[in-house]
């Protein structure tokens, strides 16, 4: 990102971190309506990070709703020395991982040829969509901890600082999750990439 | 290849003329493979984007509305970085509230560096008294408490040459003291008061 497009990303995010905080106030004054202005504002953002974690949509909505309405009824534990985004998203986090722990004891895992992407398509050259959704089915296939920083990174376009303040995860850690999971994906996709 | 100038340069940390100096660097097979671990970052960055459905604040709303509403945390209140000068008034006046009722509950009431005492009920009160001797043999208390008789009152060695003995007293009230240290008659030298013992000598004042 540029320096002034840098500026004008945090000059907008310490408007909504200021209008978060007055919603908060005003929640836990009792004005329950007052908490819509943090759905609105985060809705989005925590559906698609929960998709993203998950790996669908229609879950990764009820799981953003689910952290939403957790998140309210947690507001007086909210320390105001943080970003609230950034509370808010290590609920949905959380919520995201119960979730896949629960499915992951709830179900056997189907074990996935180890060979590559290419090994599939004669052609050995994918066009951009296909090589999108065989990106998408390798990051399904990632450990945990390197799916969820490769995706913060990448996919929703985080840096470092902020994936470690949503995480508590190490920015040294995080660099070695994201190039990990780079080069697991560029091994199992083999031919298909440049 | 260096592994952690390619990461540096697949996370977009290296400037651009580091950048072309660091692809400048490679082989043209080391060229291709960096090529490719960045194409996976591009094409990661394209992946669709879930968006939440039009109704969305609707249906959370109405779900946070079936939950427990949030209660301010005192813990967090208190750690407040904006705390008003009033609330902070407020919340010192109600931690020395606290702290004197605690104090009053456990009747801990310093009375001297060699006495103290803890309130047992109403009227009594348990009072400890130390001396330091490290090279005797025996030390006692002789008090009025006692009818000056060290026997009544032998106090126990502890660490150091530390001497001590607890003994429960009427509270509200004086007493006199000396120690007896090898059947010496000795005051106590913490004792913050003493009066003339009417021998040439001083006894300790004890005020519970």
């Amino acid at each position: 990102m540029v320096p002034a497009a840098a500026a004008v990303a945090d000059a907008v995010r310490d408007l909504a971190d200021a209008a978060d905080r007055d919603a908060v106030e005003r929640t836990l004054g009792g004005d329950t309506d007052a908490f819509a202005g943090v759905v609105r504002r985060h809705g989005n953002g925590l559906v698609r990070l929960c998709a993203l974690l998950v790996g669908d949509h229609a879950i990764g909505e009820e799981l953003a709703q689910e952290a939403l309405a957790r998140a309210y009824s947690s507001l007086g534990s909210w320390r105001a020395a943080g970003r609230f985004r950034y509370w808010l998203y290590r609920i949905a986090r959380n919520c995201c991982r119960d979730h896949l722990k629960a499915a992951a004891r709830a179900e056997v895992r189907f074990e996935l040829a180890e060979e590559p992407i290419t090994g599939r398509d004669p052609e050995g050259d994918l066009s951009g969509r296909q090589l999108a959704s065989a990106l998408e089915a390798e990051i399904a296939r990632l450990p945990r901890t390197h799916r969820e920083a490769f995706l913060l990174f990448h996919a929703e376009n985080m840096d470092y600082q902020q994936i470690h303040a949503i995480t508590g995860v190490s920015v040294g850690a995080l660099k070695v999750r994201v190039h990990r999971a780079r080069s697991t994906l560029r091994r199992r996709l083999g031919d298909a990439l440049t | 290849m260096d592994e952690r100038r390619l990461r540096s340069w697949l996370d977009g940390e290296l400037g651009d003329d580091a950048a072309e100096a660091f692809l400048a660097s490679l082989s043209d097979a080391e060229r291709r493979e960096a090529r490719a671990l960045a194409e996976i970052s591009a094409v990661a960055a394209r992946l669709p984007k879930a968006e939440a459905a039009a109704d969305f604040t609707a249906r959370t709303m109405a779900r946070v509305r079936t939950r427990r509403p949030p209660r301010r945390s005192l813990w967090v209140w208190l750690r407040a970085p904006a705390l008003s000068p009033f609330a902070a008034f407020c919340g010192a006046l109600l931690v020395a509230a606290g702290a004197f009722a605690v104090a009053e509950w456990r009747g801990a009431v310093a009375l001297h560096g060699s006495a103290s005492a803890g309130r047992v009920g109403h009227r009594e009160v348990v009072t400890r008294l130390a001396y330091r001797a490290p090279l005797a043999r025996t030390v006692a208390v002789a008090a009025d408490f006692n009818g000056w008789k060290p026997e009544a009152a032998a106090m126990r060695r502890g660490e150091n040459g530390l001497w001590t003995v607890e003994i429960p007293l009427p509270a509200g009230r004086r007493y006199e003291y000396m120690f007896v240290v090898d059947g010496r008659w000795v005051t106590d030298p913490d004792a913050p008061a003493s009066v003339d013992d009417g021998f040439g000598g001083r006894n300790a004042l004890l005020q519970l």
